[in-house]
């Protein structure tokens, strides 16, 4: 029942959006050239989708996006669990990722291509870096929120490392890896496009500079559109691979 | 030589920069099979004497030996049931009790066969594969029990226990720790604030008085097996530990010479 009123909600918040996008276009006499009206970007929409470039550009994207994104969080959490585990390395290496942190992962860029050429690495390493640090950080944080009562136990049933990480450590920090896993799923798809701006000659952030060389405001529109379809997908997705996972492992946390 | 001797030790921590006494100059001997309870009001250092047995959290004056080792770090020889259960909660009811057994080395038919033993001693069978999360609180002690228990250790701290429950859920897991503990032959440390409950559990009452913790008297509790919580022979016993405390009110008698 839940369910069936969100679904409501989104059909009918979606409706009102381009009901109210195509009356300003019907009432005004607005360029097209400028910001297209819907019926034009759903024009595009289907072109792009009747030649197949739409979803060979979106395939392109996914495998950019699946190879910065799981690559991000694997490195990131053992990182963090390791670190979480060393507090007092982590003390000395929190003011380097503190400074890290803000930088935008396009700043890096220049020295991307310098390093890595032109492809998909790039994009795969701007993935890369704008998932690590919100992964990294939720991650040394979980584990030293830890109850100390796992330790106690695992200390009396003389379970030690390299088995209380993968024991006790991992399953009791992952409600709140979780937590960052899923904040880093946003942010990466967002830098996904930004990624894929320089350097490349395919994916969803080429299709956006494409458009814009050839002032094809709608095909712009319509990759916009797209991208934001596939993002909203994404988390969805995660938020129910999340829900298995806690359920497996006894229920979320109170 | 006693089984758990317990010489002059004294614990202190530096708490802000002040030096806090927990116990001081404890003295005890105690028997393999014993049901031995430490009671006292909070501050009197029982939590953490025990906590200094079972290898925790070393005294760091004179000495606690087990079997004429002296403690130095947790052992599965040893096992602590805390007040909030300690379960796993990502790990079913039967893999929290083959937890202890998994680092044994045991294979993992002989686990199940174990673990499924004592989840039957603790009455579990039904909630094998549930999770701790599912449970109510005494069943999530009873499991806790039970993972104990699996690694057959030679004694069995408790930590207030049953601290968290009901009343009524309190008496019931009484009467089953009782019974297992004659039937496994465990000797048990027993930690309460509960003069009731440690009246009916134990052999020897340790009683403790607060700030800082000291041994005020070890008491042997002068009734059989067979405890009945209404009995005059209980009460009588329940009031004598009172009075040891000084929470009997006195009769004011007048004395004339």
């Amino acid at each position: 029942m839940k369910k069936l009123i969100s679904v409501k909600n989104v059909i009918v918040s979606f409706a009102v959006l381009i009901l109210l996008w195509q009356l300003l276009f019907s009432i005004s006499h607005f360029n097209e050239a400028l910001f297209p009206s819907p019926v034009k970007a759903l024009k595009a929409l289907l072109e792009m989708a009747g030649d197949g470039s739409l979803f060979r550009h979106i395939g392109t994207s996914m495998y950019r996006f699946a190879a910065g994104y799981i690559s991000s969080i694997v490195v990131a959490v053992l990182l963090g669990l390791i670190l979480g585990w060393f507090s007092k390395v982590f003390q000395y290496v929190n003011p380097v990722v503190q400074l890290l942190r803000p930088i935008s992962p396009t700043a890096w860029m220049p020295f991307i291509v310098l390093w890595f050429g032109i492809g998909d690495i790039p994009a795969i390493v701007i993935i890369f870096i704008a998932g690590f640090f919100p992964v990294l950080l939720s991650t040394v944080a979980a584990v030293g929120n830890i109850d100390p009562i796992y330790f106690k136990v695992s200390k009396n049933f003389g379970i030690r490392q390299p088995a209380l990480m993968w024991k006790v450590i991992f399953p009791a920090a992952f409600p709140q890896i979780a937590n960052g896993i899923h904040l880093a799923l946003g942010t990466s798809w967002i830098f996904l496009v930004a990624g894929e701006m320089v350097g490349t000659q395919s994916g969803l952030g080429y299709l956006i500079i494409d458009a814009r060389n050839n002032l094809r405001t709608d095909i712009l529109l319509a990759t916009i559109v797209v991208i934001g379809i596939i993002g909203l997908l994404l988390d969805g997705l995660l938020k129910v691979l999340e829900k298995q996972i806690l359920k497996a492992w006894g229920g979320a946390e109170q | 030589m006693s089984f758990i001797e317990v010489k002059e030790a004294s614990k202190t921590f530096l708490q802000k920069d002040k030096l806090f006494t927990a116990f001081e100059d404890i003295t005890l001997n105690i028997e393999k099979g014993e049901f031995i309870c430490l009671l006292g009001p909070s501050g009197c250092g029982k939590s953490t004497l025990l906590n200094a047995m079972a290898g925790f959290d070393l005294v760091t004056k004179g000495s606690i030996a087990i079997d004429g080792q002296e403690v130095k770090a947790p052992s599965t020889k040893y096992v602590t049931i805390f007040q909030n259960y300690g379960l796993l909660p990502w790990r079913s009811v039967q893999k929290n009790v083959e937890l202890g057994l998994e680092q044994k080395k045991i294979p993992k038919e002989k686990r199940a066969e174990i673990a499924e033993k004592y989840i039957d001693l603790v009455g579990l069978s039904n909630f094998k594969k549930v999770h701790p999360r599912q449970l109510f609180g005494g069943m999530q002690q009873r499991v806790s029990i039970a993972r104990a228990l699996a690694v057959d250790p030679e004694i069995v701290f408790m930590d207030e226990p049953f601290g968290a429950l009901d009343a009524i859920t309190r008496m019931k897991l009484q009467d089953d720790i009782l019974k297992i503990s004659r039937e496994e032959k465990k000797t048990i440390i027993f930690v309460t604030h509960d003069i009731e409950e440690a009246v009916y559990l134990a052999d020897r009452i340790v009683i403790l008085t607060p700030n800082p913790g000291k041994l005020k008297c070890v008491y042997e509790v002068p009734l059989g097996q067979h405890r009945d919580r209404t009995s005059g022979d209980f009460l009588q016993v329940r009031d004598k530990i009172f009075q040891l405390f000084n929470m009997k009110p006195d009769n004011k008698i007048e004395y004339i010479i």
